[in-house]
């Protein structure tokens, strides 16, 4: 057996007092070679993923990383090629082992400088099932064609609980971006972003911020950050089901648990963001204590059936589908975005309206959210 | 506001505009003076003016104005990204008008609100940029131009085309004669499309105005998305209300103003999608002399739009040219770019039964670029009072030919004779009734404005 060093935890060294909202914590990273003499090389990476609340409904989603001779960059391990029970959705904390079968001979022959990175996001589940859409499918938007309003159907998927927080992305940039692919300049903004590029290429976040949501995200730049995590973007109707429900809140194989609102308008059911005095999520007002985005999960009483945070309000959030019109058929590109902003009125936070946006645009109240599960179809 | 409110609101508005129009007619404004102005209608266009907006440092946003209040979010973030200012957003535009501070309202709602905002703007002693298709019918077209010229005000339209830099030269060469006789123009809007899916009713959402949302259209159960823009009553149609920035180059270009005759051919061919308006529409106007030809189609996959070509740096493939304006005369043929592009003319050689390229002037814009140098046209035109390139009777004439091309396809593709001094159809009482749109009270074109 060949011991290889453990490579940076990251996830460790990103961890703030808001353990929830950046990478969830994972220690005692091990990484060595049960090299086979007739199956080649087998790696195994151990680690403890210490966060207590795990469920099937609020899993983790685990993603690796590695790198081996004098790369520099590093490389998406995919979970298909991964047995064990440490890699893709996990849905109980402790301690977790991850077998790869030395996929190529590449590994076989740099195994001693392999380096591996581990990462975890919280996530909620969402049970396959029928819901009700209420948005207009269609139209360049979900042209799976799979949709009406009258009643829909999605299989299970997982969708990240909170927005994409400033610190995630800033690790991504420090691992992808040293040319400046993925940065805007604005997102120096303290105020309203707070990612800093150093003249040698490297990012740090303004104190403080971590666990804000990244803002002054293009389209591209959201599908790049998802693609190095090994998600994608959610399609218009896996972000409406996340936030409405769907008939069954356990899905439709089990249909215990009956949604009291399938067709809510808001996360919470239909009281506007301000009724009665209440702030339940972050649009235009300083009194919901928030002039501009507020950090992740601020509103966590105020969640979606599946416990996902800040569907509404904060950061408008991209989705895969795009939209077009009669005259700019398929030609122009727009992207549908959901759930409203920090500058929206409060009606313009909820689960059905939707806006669009060029995917070019770097924008102060756009965020994004990842999804793990079926590939969404063109 | 309950509907009688809105009356009665209305009618003082009305009043108190008049008065207000008498004192502010002919005031400019100081060259150091920012411009203020109130857009309304931010949607997809309106968002795309206000990216335009918030690069000038001439102009103030003071006002963003939509019935739909969820729109806001977006629009706003425009205008504090550009300008470092928060435009205080209303859901009725007439705030605005009551507002003697607002030197422009910018309207870029759809169709059915361009006529009445622009008069009443007038009416309100303001200056009005207002979006094509700038009138539901000829009745609207004609009041409009009533009210900018009673209240002395600028009524740019939004065919930016024709501020685009290489307009002129085109001009020029063509009245040099170079071209020779002018015998034939045709206009293109041959691309893409799609189905207008339409969802099912829902109730009307928090945040939407839904009366003012239909203002002079009817108003129907509410169902989301772009299920209106296939019914008359709120839309030109998707071809005709894109098809006006082709038709009023060419009309400029051959240097027409009113056609003797409309004749259109088509229907829905494609989409069978409850659609009222045709999907597919050949239109023919004779002026004297010169044959006007409108193409239409949403079915031309192979065909692109010019703002959409990867590589602006060279002509089009005219041939592939999805927005092309083409002008024959009896030396050569010209095609023109809408949205960039420039021109290029081609003259045929006899002896060798060849044709080629024997003028021609490129001209690249990126996405907007023409939208800014519009809106340099609109403000310098309120600064010095003079005729904005795309006045309101410019937009007015060239509209009719779009409405005429509308009113011969409704009445099954008869080919119809037109007075363009008196603007009426020579003989055709049914025809002339479809000069004025329909409209739902209190939301009237005024007989007197």
């Amino acid at each position: 057996m060949i011991r290889i060093a453990a490579a940076l935890l990251m996830a460790t060294l990103l961890f703030s007092p808001l353990t929830h909202a950046s990478w969830l914590p994972i220690t005692n990273l091990n990484v060595w070679n049960e090299a086979t003499e007739l199956a080649g090389p087998k790696i195994v990476i151990e680690y403890d993923l210490e966060t207590p609340d795990l469920s099937p409904a609020s899993p983790a989603y685990v993603f690796l990383h590695y790198r081996m001779g004098n790369e520099e960059r590093w490389k998406l391990l995919s979970a298909e090629l991964l047995g064990g029970n440490g890699a893709g959705i996990v849905e109980e904390s402790g301690h977790k082992k991850v077998i790869w079968w030395g996929a190529s001979q590449n590994v076989h022959q740099d195994v001693d400088t392999l380096e591996v990175q581990v990462r975890a996001l919280a996530m909620v589940a969402v049970p396959g099932g029928a819901f009700k859409l209420r948005s207009l499918p269609g139209q360049g938007r979900d042209q799976s064609g799979r949709h009406t309003t009258a009643r829909s159907t999605l299989p299970t998927y997982y969708l990240a609980k909170y927005e994409t927080t400033i610190a995630m992305y800033a690790d991504y940039l420090n691992a992808e971006g040293q040319d400046g692919t993925g940065y805007h300049e604005k997102m120096a903004s303290e105020k309203r972003c707070g990612i800093l590029r150093a003249e040698d290429g490297t990012y740090s976040v303004v104190p403080g911020r971590e666990n804000y949501p990244v803002s002054y995200v293009s389209w591209y730049d959201a599908v790049g950050f998802l693609r190095w995590c090994g998600l994608r973007l959610p399609t218009e109707a896996e972000w409406e089901k996340a936030t409405c429900g769907g008939l069954f809140l356990d899905g439709d194989e089990t249909k215990a648990v009956p949604n009291p609102m399938p067709e809510r308008r808001y996360p919470w059911g239909d009281e506007v963001p301000n009724a009665e005095g209440l702030y339940r999520c972050n649009f235009d007002s300083e009194e919901d204590g928030y002039p501009n985005v507020a950090p992740v999960g601020s509103f966590s009483k105020f969640n979606s059936p599946y416990g996902a945070c800040d569907l509404a309000g904060n950061v408008n959030e991209w989705t895969i589908d795009w939209y077009t019109t009669q005259h700019h058929a398929g030609l122009d590109g727009y992207r549908v975005t959901r759930g409203g902003s920090w500058l929206d009125v409060p009606e313009g936070c909820d689960g059905v309206s939707g806006a669009t946006l060029l995917p070019y645009k770097e924008s102060s109240i756009m965020g994004f959210r990842g999804v793990s599960g079926p590939p969404a179809l063109p | 506001m309950s509907t009688l409110k809105r009356r009665s609101f209305l009618k003082s508005s009305l009043g108190a505009a008049a008065t207000m129009a008498a004192l502010q007619a002919g005031a400019g404004v100081s060259a150091n003076d920012k411009i203020i102005v109130g857009v309304m209608g931010l949607g997809g266009r309106g968002k795309s003016l206000l990216a335009s907006l918030a690069k000038r440092n001439d102009v103030h946003i003071k006002y963003l104005c939509d019935c739909d209040t969820r729109t806001a979010g977006a629009a706003t973030e425009i205008v504090m990204e550009g300008l470092d200012e928060k435009p205080t957003f209303v859901q009725d535009f007439r705030t605005i008008l009551d507002d003697p501070e607002v030197h422009a309202l910018i309207c870029s709602t759809s169709d059915r609100w361009h006529a009445l905002a622009t008069i009443m703007a007038c009416q309100a002693g303001k200056d009005v940029y207002v979006e094509k298709p700038q009138s539901m019918s000829v009745w609207d077209g004609q009041q409009m131009i009533a009210a900018a010229r009673k209240y002395e005000r600028i009524v740019q339209v939004g065919m930016q085309t024709r501020s685009a830099p290489y307009v002129q030269s085109a001009i020029n060469y063509i009245e040099s004669g170079k071209l020779g006789d002018v015998m034939l123009a045709r206009v293109y809007l041959m691309q893409a499309g799609g189905p207008e899916p339409t969802a099912e009713e829902q109730p009307i959402p928090d945040g939407l105005d839904y009366d003012l949302w239909c203002g002079p259209s009817p108003m129907l159960p509410y169902r989301p998305g772009r299920w209106f823009q296939k019914h008359w009553d709120f839309y030109n149609g998707a071809l005709t209300g894109d098809l006006i920035h082709q038709v009023d180059i060419a009309r400029l270009l051959i240097g027409k103003k009113a056609p003797n005759s409309v004749f259109s051919a088509g229907g829905v061919y494609r989409f069978d999608d409850g659609r009222e308006q045709p999907d597919t529409q050949f239109s023919t106007f004779e002026f004297d002399k010169v044959t006007m030809m409108m193409e239409g189609g949403f079915w031309c996959p192979y065909n692109h739009r010019i703002v959409h070509l990867p590589d602006k740096s060279k002509f089009p493939d005219w041939q592939f040219s999805a927005t092309k304006i083409e002008v024959l005369g009896t030396q050569g043929i010209m095609y023109f770019g809408r949205h960039g592009g420039g021109w290029e003319v081609f003259e045929g050689d006899g002896k060798t039964r060849s044709s080629k390229s024997v003028a021609s002037e490129l001209s690249e814009y990126k996405w907007g670029g023409i939208i800014d140098l519009h809106f340099d046209d609109f403000f310098k035109c309120i600064r010095d009072r003079s005729t904005p390139k795309t006045d309101v009777a410019d937009g007015h004439h060239s509209m009719n030919l779009c409405h005429l091309a509308n009113i011969s396809n409704r009445l099954g593709n008869q080919k119809l004779h037109w007075d363009g001094e008196k603007e009426e159809f020579i003989d055709h009482a049914e025809a002339n009734q479809l000069l004025r749109a329909k409209y739902r009270d209190p939301w009237v074109i005024p007989e007197t404005v």
